[in-house]
């Protein structure tokens, strides 16, 4: 099987003592921004981009995508002793998994995270080792209607499932759109720049998500007095009992495809993969009134999924060079930056990158199997630093790594708006997802359109004459007419609430 | 006039804007796309959509729950974030003046002494320990070229 002989090659590759050790410090790393609320992966692998300027590419591909996968381990501890999300993605596992703790069962509801977490995070590797390249080939086959087509489809289903208004989530991914479009366009003309010539290459994106997610979420917090209460009882008995594996073994099987696959769509797959599969194992359940009060299929199966997801992020990125997700963006900005072009033939030209990272994620995700059950001790620490002392630091990370994107300080006051942005978006209910996710597709998908129409001269039927364009649109508008049905519309009402 | 009104009308504005500013670029035909087209078609759904947000909230049948909440969960809410935003913006201004690493006290030491309620010697002790420390780390250590002060270290 040519597989294996590839995976053996990667494997070579991943080894070597400095992979190996740049891949322990991105788990590591990313395990400590998962634990600590207000920092994401996107910020973080930002902030350390340049660190990564004197690597050679697979390396740092390697470190960077660690801290990636890495910080959905560090978000549910912090979940689970804490009650509050370290990363959005653990924001389920809050209610069964701080229930636990409280029952006096943090030791198995943390190990259950872990061990969760490591099988889904190793099967959605191995998924994507096995679907990656025959997608690329497929890929080489898309046209510009089609690239078009699936982004239309991806905005769509992230609009459809994030909370809220559909009208609303349509609305914000048309500003984030505007918000894309700033800048000099494919044919050389200054858009929406107001003369500001720090706009003439765009809005960066490190400090739109600064602003949006860090400045406008501590704005948030600071609005209350805050005491958080870690959970102070020794944890013992990390390892999950056999009635434990019984209950959890099916929600990780089902949470792994569910990530997986959801990780393909646009937008914060990480979180909605984890809503998704806790609905699934309340609907699945015979016994769903333990939910909310400490089941341990409803960590198991989220904690699995948005795992599972960091592999289903790779595949568009990988295939399409299409990022679907802020962190993908950002990495896709650090293959630019050291002079790989991620798309359908990344694999091709450039196996060592592609083979020595899908290595590299078998590799982290024991390390962090490690790093989070037997070292869980420095991480309950790292939680026990009071919001008073967290949130000047956060603020100051967030400022350091909007500067840093550009060393400008114009970004800082783009930083500085999209914080007040975000902060009125939450009040008046726009989520952010779909308005970052628009951005980063934007220039994307107007080149798609733009070359579309040139191709067919002018005609647009070129999106609907295309079979699989077609198909897809097809599927897109589908999604939108249902919606227009109040039965369907309270059922997503319905389970959206339940979630 | 509620929260959802002013959102609606707002959007319609901002629709409206771009739907004139894009107007002024080439926007070509549908044979060779200028650059004014795509963001002329984004405008006209934003204003369709906002047109149909404002609607609803003038109508008011579905109102969403997010917005029934009050603005500000507690009084002292305005006068807090007031102050979150007025540590930022002094100290993106202090930054090219007196450099990174003494704005970072003077905005560590703000946002602890007034937002986190610690003591005057925390806060100076916490504001000294970050400047000094974040100072190695980002311009020393990960060398990130920060903008030369006017005076200061």
């Amino acid at each position: 099987m040519e597989v294996f002989q590839n995976i053996a090659t990667g494997f070579s590759i991943a080894i070597t003592p400095m992979n190996l050790v740049l891949c322990l410090v991105g788990c590591f790393v990313g395990t400590l921004i998962g634990v600590l609320p207000g920092i994401g992966p996107a910020a973080t692998i930002a902030l350390l981009l340049p660190v990564t300027f004197k690597l050679p590419p697979a390396t740092a591909i390697i470190m960077l995508s660690g801290i990636f996968y890495g910080a959905m381990y560090g978000g549910s501890t912090t979940a689970i002793l804490v009650n509050i999300p370290g990363e959005a993605a653990s924001a389920i596992t809050c209610i069964d998994g701080y229930q636990m703790a409280r029952r006096g069962r943090a030791g198995p509801a943390l190990g259950m995270a872990a061990f969760g977490s490591f099988m889904a995070g190793t099967l959605g590797v191995f998924l994507l080792m096995l679907i990656a390249p025959p997608v690329a080939e497929l890929a080489l086959k898309f046209g510009p209607p089609e690239i078009f087509a699936v982004m239309v489809l991806g905005l769509t289903i992230l609009s459809y499932l994030s909370s809220g208004s559909l009208i609303k989530a349509f609305t914000i991914a048309i500003v984030g759109l505007f918000v894309g479009m700033i800048g000099i366009d494919i044919a050389g003309i200054y858009r929406f720049t107001f003369g500001i010539p720090d706009f003439f290459d765009g809005i960066g994106l490190v400090p739109v998500l600064m602003g949006l997610f860090g400045v406008a979420e501590v704005l948030l917090n600071l609005e209350q007095i805050i005491t958080r209460q870690v959970f102070d009882t020794r944890i013992k008995g990390l390892l999950p009992s056999r009635e434990d594996w019984k209950c959890s073994a099916m929600p990780i099987l089902r949470g792994s495809f569910i990530g997986f696959f959801m990780g393909v769509i646009p937008g914060p797959s990480n979180t909605i993969s984890s809503f998704v599969s806790y609905a699934m194992e309340k609907r699945l359940s015979k016994t769903p009134e333990r939910f909310g009060k400490g089941a341990i299929e409803g960590v198991a199966g989220p904690e699995s999924a948005n795992n599972s997801a960091c592999a289903g992020n790779f595949i568009p990125v990988l295939t399409l060079g299409i990022p679907t997700s802020a962190v993908m963006a950002v990495i896709v900005g650090a293959f630019i930056i050291h002079g790989v072009t991620p798309g359908p033939l990344l694999i091709k030209n450039n196996p060592d990158i592609f083979w020595g990272t899908i290595a590299s994620m078998y590799i982290g995700n024991f390390m962090l199997l490690i790093l989070n059950l037997p070292l869980i001790g420095i991480w309950v620490r790292v939680l026990k630093v009071p919001y008073g002392i967290l949130f000047p630091l956060i603020l100051l990370f967030c400022f350091v790594g909007a500067y840093a994107n550009n060393n400008s300080l114009a970004e800082l006051n783009v930083m500085i708006f999209f914080g007040l942005v975000g902060y009125l978006m939450k009040k008046t209910g726009f989520e952010p997802a779909p308005l970052v996710m628009a951005y980063i597709l934007c220039p994307f998908l107007e080149e798609a359109f733009r070359q579309s129409l040139i191709k067919s001269h002018g005609d647009f039927s070129i999106f609907i004459k295309r079979p699989i364009s077609a198909a897809i649109l097809a599927l897109a508008a589908g999604i939108i007419v249902l919606n227009v049905f109040s039965g369907v519309k309270q059922r997503r009402k319905s389970l959206l609430e339940k979630i | 006039m509620n929260r959802e009104k002013i959102t609606g009308i707002f959007l319609l504005g901002l629709g409206l804007a771009v739907f004139l500013k894009s107007l002024t670029y080439p926007l070509g035909t549908f044979r060779r796309p200028g650059g004014g087209l795509f963001p002329l078609i984004a405008s006209v759904l934003l204003m369709g959509l906002s047109a149909l947000l404002t609607l609803q909230a003038f109508r008011e049948k579905e109102v969403d729950p997010s917005s029934q909440s009050a603005f500000f969960p507690e009084k002292a809410a305005p006068r807090r974030i007031l102050l979150g935003f007025a540590g930022l913006l002094a100290y993106r201004y202090l930054l090219p003046v007196i450099g990174f690493a003494a704005s970072t006290a003077v905005f560590i030491f703000f946002l602890s002494r007034f937002l986190g309620r610690y003591s005057w010697v925390m806060s100076v002790v916490f504001a000294a320990i970050t400047a000094v420390v974040s100072f190695y780390l980002f311009q020393v250590w990960l060398k990130i070229p920060m903008p030369r002060p006017y005076f200061g270290i």
